[in-house]
């Protein structure tokens, strides 16, 4: 999902989530509304990786992604031995079981963002739904976790995640929905939607995209702005 | 089951002080008894056989000191549990179960009992129903004023302002009881104290205690989702809003009732929580648990202390904070690295 600031992206995302209810109109599950269904139900389907915030309460990895087991598991049981395996599977998958121990709080944006999306995976979800998943990560980071993002998608998880990044879309090949202030949005292939113009309408700046033969023969495209003088 | 034998370790020495502090607190006091009068005496009333040969240590034991140390160890397990509740729920290591008006609640029905010339135990449920009001007032004006409850701090904010109310209906009452009989015993109260718990308080306690506790223990684990918020707990598919309820719910419970026996005792709820955290992390599997046996223990030693340093009683509230205090910086100083 890109768009510019305030257009609606988050509040889209909290609405598909079931934080805020939609004005109008409904979010369908497997063809059920979402507002009727148990929210165990639906946390077995669809993840989510929230922005990381600070946390002030010192959580080591382990004991925060083990929560993904929250909604397999009835109000009153606690996390199991056949639990703790899908998380070992899930933190090995990430590269980061060797720092299971380490204090959540004491760790990088970046490795909190993948600890956040380690926990979303333990719920085992069909659909992963991230929130600004590159944002105020360094640009090695933003690399990392796209990667990562285009290997779940790989192995057959559907990901919606909202990004101020247009290149991001270019890299995971991935389906857009664009975002204007007063129209509705475009959905569609990266190459087909992000055009300048539609980037112009949405961003309101002159941008141009350029494509790069790698040595392999792939082919990278690229947003420039031009600055002008 | 992640670090499993440091729990168990964990668990194991913190009974063992509350063990030590429990023994130990029927020795302290005028009477002179020695620890092995002690088990001898309490081995026999547990086996059942009779026990004829010292009355007098009999009596001491069973009718002035157990009473108090088992309200000791009650209070200071409740408060302790509802303060570490209320931290996870708020998502603040600030909070003290007081936060809602449970405490100034209580405090205003116990002074308003005083001030008609009530009974104790008519005393001890008036303190007990106007907390539990107190809190469902607050709860009540956030839901009118913050109907979605976007965030907690609606609710904290409408704490503060209820628990103001409350204490100013105290101040009110304070100023027209009357100063020679009803503003003493109003006052003494108020600083909160374990002398004249009996055995019938004890049996008002006790079940307020487990129904309290025992929701939030069975749901210990879930309440770490509450830590992350609102929406990322909804995320992981636990109903935030009916959990939240239920803290707060048995929190109230746990705190009126410890308010209704032993008068308002400041800074277990507050200190003892963050302590424990600070010695076995913020996984409430073990939190809970701990915070509850050390908080036990400290109020036990508190009150060891409130009814031995000097010849007449010290109110509890003035050794908790004066104890509490220097050991709560010495607790932030030695573990810095782990802190916010």
């Amino acid at each position: 999902m890109l768009g510019p600031n305030g257009v609606g992206k988050t509040t889209l995302l909290k609405t598909i989530m079931g934080f805020i209810k939609p004005c109008s109109g409904s979010v369908l599950l497997d063809n059920k509304d979402l507002s009727g269904l148990p929210r165990k139900y639906t946390a077995r389907h669809i993840g989510y990786v929230p922005q990381v915030t600070c946390h002030s309460f010192s959580f080591s990895i382990e004991e925060v992604v083990i929560m993904g087991r929250l909604p397999h598991l009835n109000a009153f049981s606690q996390p199991g031995n056949k639990d703790m395996l899908i998380v070992e599977d899930v933190l090995k998958k990430l590269n980061i079981e060797h720092m299971r121990k380490r204090f959540f709080s004491n760790l990088s944006g970046g490795e909190q963002q993948i600890v956040m999306i380690a926990r979303a995976l333990v719920q085992e979800p069909r659909l992963l739904i991230m929130d600004e998943p590159t944002s105020n990560l360094d640009f090695g980071n933003q690399i990392r976790i796209l990667k990562i993002i285009k290997q779940l998608s790989q192995n057959g998880i559907s990901i919606l995640f909202t990004t101020h990044f247009p290149d991001q879309a270019f890299l995971c090949d991935a389906k857009v929905i664009l975002f204007y202030k007063n129209t509705r949005p475009d959905i569609g292939d990266a190459a087909n939607i992000l055009s300048p113009v539609n980037l112009k309408r949405a961003y309101g700046i002159d941008i141009d995209i350029i494509t790069k033969k790698n040595a392999d023969g792939s082919i990278t495209k690229t947003c420039v702005p031009l600055f002008g003088v | 089951m992640f670090k499993h034998r440091q729990q168990s370790l964990a668990f194991l020495i913190f009974f063992s002080i509350l063990l030590c502090s429990f023994l130990g607190s029927f020795l302290i006091g005028s009477y002179d008894l020695s620890l092995k009068d002690l088990l001898h005496i309490l081995w026999r009333k547990i086996s059942g056989l009779p026990n004829n040969w010292n009355e007098a240590a009999e009596t001491v034991i069973f009718e002035v000191r157990m009473p108090r140390i088992f309200a000791a160890m009650g209070i200071g397990a409740a408060l302790s549990i509802a303060g570490t509740s209320y931290q996870s729920m708020f998502r603040n290591p600030m909070v003290s179960p007081d936060l809602l008006g449970a405490s100034a609640g209580a405090g205003f029905g116990a002074a308003l009992g005083f001030l008609f010339n009530f009974d104790m135990p008519e005393i001890q449920i008036m303190a007990f129903i106007m907390g539990m009001a107190a809190v469902l007032t607050t709860y009540l004006i956030c839901s009118f004023i913050n109907p979605h409850r976007e965030s907690t701090v609606a609710l904290i904010l409408t704490g503060i302002i209820v628990s103001t109310l409350f204490q100013a209906f105290i101040s009110i009452i304070k100023y027209t009881a009357d100063p020679d009989s009803r503003l003493p015993d109003i006052i003494f109260w108020l600083m909160g104290g374990l002398a004249n718990v009996t055995y019938s308080d004890l049996h008002f306690f006790l079940i307020m205690f487990c129904l309290g506790s025992v929701p939030l223990f069975m749901m210990r684990w879930r309440l770490n989702a509450l830590m992350f918020g609102t929406e990322e707990a909804l995320s992981l598919g636990v109903n935030a809003a009916s959990l939240q309820m239920i803290v707060i719910i048995c929190a109230t419970i746990l705190t009126a009732s410890s308010v209704a026996i032993a008068g308002i005792i400041g800074w277990i709820g507050l200190i003892i929580p963050h302590l424990t955290r600070l010695i076995v992390g913020a996984d409430n599997k073990t939190v809970l648990i701990s915070s509850c046996l050390l908080g036990a223990s400290f109020l036990l030693l508190a009150d060891d202390a409130a009814r031995s340093l000097i010849s007449s009683e010290i109110p509890i509230s003035i050794i908790t904070s004066i104890i509490g205090a220097p050991f709560f910086i010495l607790m932030l100083y030695n573990f810095k690295g782990r802190l916010l």
